[in-house]
């Protein structure tokens, strides 16, 4: 078992390191998702910082072309007379605008939100496509223009009144390559513009300025968190939002989202403008998650390690059913097999040397369980030693094959214990005979060889040739059987002893007839003798003990009677005989007692 | 309705005309007119105009012509010091400063010590405009088209007094007091007038947004009889820092 035991450990063990894995490996599958998720809305982050730069230049080109056409019209020289004048007249409004219009037609693509025509004091001269009827105020403010009155040309980032510009400025010259002015061009960020980005970098995108949202490509409710998110970008370094800005968790709708955020430049940004990135998380993986979203194909042989899985259940399975077949089902029927043999007489108890373990300590308890028997029987006999008194040495010697119910010389107990030589019962035992006896073996009990030979019974084989064995015993003689003298006792009962045959196994039930006469009384149905039967034994008894001279005052009827029927219920119960006949007879000078199973 | 908006254009023409003129104050009858030029050093000696703020990418120069450099004149207040003041010149004076637009007409507005300053809203927005240097110059609340709010008295000389938009990065504006009213602001090609300066020997200062400009040739003007003086020349030094670089 010890080794059953080990592999049924070992088992156990990998079946919880097994169950530990599938319970724990979502969660580094889930934290490898996330690194997946962090590392996507991060490059998203940074792929939209490359297409607004790419953007930008797009636009600053757009800008200098725009200016290099300003510069090719006439409309340079409107912007170089506006200069110098102190207002900016409605003629070069008028000149301004239409060459403006002229011009946008000629844009391709999409049109630009706003286009402004600027003197050199940053004076707008003519407006198109936004709030085009209205000129004369300066814009030198803004920084772009000022760079590009300075000569410069660049891009930058406005929020105005109606929403957030992408704009580029360049510097208007003249044919003379005079400082004419300036044009400026913008581009709303607006929805359409988030929308086109977000197709760019498979990711939402959001623009705030000022802690609102001023487009977004999906109309997701997340600006709180971002808005708040979104304070340590005045700690981080230009353009290293991306990067090194902390990854939000938002959630919105039910729905979890990853979300970075960077800051956006210009003077936009300068007003806390900043663009977020984000997408949607994956759901949060558990043990019952990662069944679900597993596919057929996953379980294919050339995913899924089928051989390796049915070779390890195999050889798992053989070795516990050899390991158990070894120290369980082997013992098992080995011990079965010695339980049959000992039920069948052919041992008298459990050979313990051969078996092992568990087995052997089955077959230990069982041995000391007959051994206990043994002790019990002899226990009563030695009580009916004192009731009746001990038997004279020899009276009745032991027959051959007869049981000794309180054979004392059982083998000890215990394991490789040896069975010592029977030793010579007493003349008082009680002793079994003939064939309600049980069987030699049946308990496993070594035969007990009669130390000396039973004396020969007048009559014993005349009657055991009349009479079967189990039938009443005939009725006693008239004449009693000679009576050997025998010393006398300190008084009752001298001695039962079962009556046993010479030189047959069987009850003489000759002498049975022979002292109970005819006239003995029946025995009843139940089985037990009636009462006068046993004032009839008493009787005899008490005459036969007068005859040998044995005193007779303290030998009651009722004591008598109560040892007699102590003893017919024990026969019956052991021998499972119908009655118990009690037969007196002279032993050794003395008054003695035969007791007979009645089948 | 384009009546209107012709209107409303002409209206803010009309003011520019009256706010670009250089700032001067009011000063004495009986003084005298001391006009100048403040030139720029040669092309090339100058300092590159700063750069505020950056869009997504630097800015990079006109392919056609190279850019001028720094022109810091539009951010100058010439004030002459030395000669006998009139107390009437020392009077504080009440003085407009104008938005046009982005920005006030000018980049710097001087005032004599314990003169308000009117701002008025030319422009089409509302800035919301605020002090960082001197909060409480000013409240901080939304001036309307066509509004105008008047600053507290600017008490403090050469203490400059920035004028900041709430809602606009690059609105900035500097209010700077002197003690008395001889000064005045720079045209964009340089030029100045101050009237009304009393007979005496000036020595000619040029303030640039916070403080004076230092390293420039000693530069005065003498003004006796009843003529005026001939017009003058201040020369700026090359590498001229930018308001806010170290020089």
């Amino acid at each position: 078992m010890f080794l059953s035991k080990i592999w049924f450990f070992l088992i156990t063990i990998v079946a919880g390191v097994a169950i530990t894995i599938a319970l724990i490996m979502p969660r580094p599958a889930e934290r490898a998702a996330k690194v997946q998720e962090d590392d996507r809305v991060r490059t998203a982050c940074l792929v939209t910082g490359v297409l607004l730069r790419d953007n930008a230049r797009a636009r600053i080109q757009l800008t200098s072309e725009f200016a290099q056409a300003v510069r090719q019209l006439k409309l340079s020289r409107t912007l170089f007379e506006a200069s110098k004048d102190e207002i900016i007249s409605g003629q070069a409004n008028a000149t301004g605008r239409k060459e403006l219009t002229t011009l946008l037609e000629s844009v391709s693509g999409t049109k630009p939100s706003l286009v402004w025509l600027l003197d050199r004091r940053g004076r707008v001269v003519a407006r198109s496509n936004l709030d085009d009827t209205t000129y004369g105020d300066s814009v030198r403010g803004y920084y772009a223009v000022q760079d590009a009155l300075d000569g410069y040309v660049r891009d930058d980032l406005w929020m105005m009144d109606d929403g957030l510009y992408r704009v580029a400025a360049a510097p208007v010259l003249t044919q003379s390559l005079e400082w004419a002015g300036a044009v400026v061009l913008g581009q709303a960020m607006d929805q359409e513009f988030a929308l086109s980005l977000s197709e760019n970098i498979s990711a939402n995108i959001n623009f705030y300025v000022s802690g609102e949202a001023v487009a977004a490509s999906e109309p997701i409710q997340i600006h709180k968190d971002v808005v708040a998110g979104s304070k340590e970008l005045a700690d981080l370094d230009e353009g290293q939002g991306c990067s090194s800005g902390t990854l939000l968790h938002v959630k919105a709708g039910g729905k979890r989202y990853a979300v970075v955020n960077a800051a956006l430049p210009g003077e936009a940004g300068e007003q806390q403008a900043f663009y977020s990135v984000f997408i949607e998380r994956a759901k949060p993986l558990d043990f019952m998650g990662m069944l679900k979203s597993a596919k057929k194909d996953d379980l294919g042989f050339d995913r899924f390690p089928w051989i390796k899985v049915i070779g390890v259940f195999i050889i798992m399975m053989v070795v516990g059913l050899g390991l158990t077949l070894r120290e369980v089902d082997g013992p098992l029927k080995k011990l079965n097999k010695n339980a049959v043999a000992l039920a069948q007489g052919e041992a008298e108890r459990f050979d313990e040397m051969t078996h092992r373990a568990k087995y052997g300590s089955i077959a230990r308890s069982v041995n000391i369980a007959i051994d206990k028997m043994h002790r019990d029987a002899k226990a009563a006999k030695k009580d009916l030693d004192q009731l009746l008194g001990p038997a004279p040495d020899g009276a009745v010697p032991r027959a051959a094959g007869a049981v000794d119910a309180g054979a004392s010389a059982l083998p000890p107990i215990g394991p490789g214990g040896s069975s010592g030589a029977a030793a010579t019962p007493p003349p008082s035992e009680f002793k079994f005979g003939g064939a309600a006896a049980p069987p030699s073996g049946g308990l496993g009990l070594p035969s007990m060889e009669p130390t000396t030979p039973a004396p020969a019974m007048p009559g014993l084989a005349q009657a055991q040739k009349k009479k079967p064995v189990g039938t009443p015993p005939p009725p006693p003689e008239k004449t009693p059987p000679p009576v050997p003298v025998r010393p006398k006792t300190a008084g009752g009962i001298a001695d039962i002893e079962l009556q046993k045959p010479t030189d047959t196994h069987k009850i003489p039930d000759a002498i049975d007839a022979d002292i109970l006469g005819d006239d003995a009384p029946t025995v009843a149905d139940d089985g037990a003798q009636p009462a006068n039967y046993f004032e009839q034994v008493y009787g005899e008894f008490i005459a036969l003990k007068k005859i040998c001279g044995e005193p007779t005052e303290n030998l009651s009827f009722e004591r008598f009677a109560k040892k007699l029927r102590k003893n017919e219920d024990t026969l019956i119960a052991k021998h499972d005989c119908k009655s118990v006949k009690f037969q007196v007879y002279e032993k050794d000078g003395k008054a003695a007692l035969k007791a007979s199973p009645v089948k | 309705m384009l009546l209107i908006r012709h209107l409303s254009a002409g209206a803010l023409a009309l003011a520019l005309v009256l706010t670009i003129a250089p700032d001067s104050v009011e000063s004495a009858p009986n003084g005298r007119v001391v006009t100048g030029t403040v030139k720029l050093p040669p092309r090339a000696q100058r300092r590159p105009a700063p750069q505020r703020g950056q869009g997504f990418v630097p800015r990079a120069k006109n392919p056609l012509r190279p850019p001028d450099g720094l022109d810091p004149r539009r951010s100058m207040v010439v004030f002459l010091e030395g000669g006998p003041v009139d107390d009437m010149d020392k009077k504080p004076q009440s003085s407009r400063y104008s938005i046009v637009g982005e920005n006030f007409d000018s980049e710097i507005l001087p005032v004599i010590v314990g003169g308000k300053v009117e701002i008025k809203n030319m422009g089409r927005g509302t800035p919301r405009l605020y002090s960082k240097s001197n909060p409480d110059v000013m409240p901080v609340d939304p001036i309307n088209p066509k509004g105008v709010r008047v600053t507290e008295a600017i008490t403090k000389a050469h203490v400059p007094v920035d004028i900041r938009d709430k809602d606009s990065v690059h609105f900035l504006a500097h209010i700077v007091a002197f003690q008395h009213g001889y000064f005045s602001t720079l045209g964009h090609d340089g030029t100045f007038t101050i009237k009304g300066v009393p007979a005496g020997s000036w020595k000619v200062k040029l303030w640039y947004q916070d403080g004076w400009v230092t390293n420039i040739p000693d530069t005065s003007v003498t003004i006796a009889g009843k003529r005026d003086p001939k017009a003058i020349e201040v020369a700026l030094p090359a590498k001229l820092a930018a308001p806010g670089e170290a020089q």
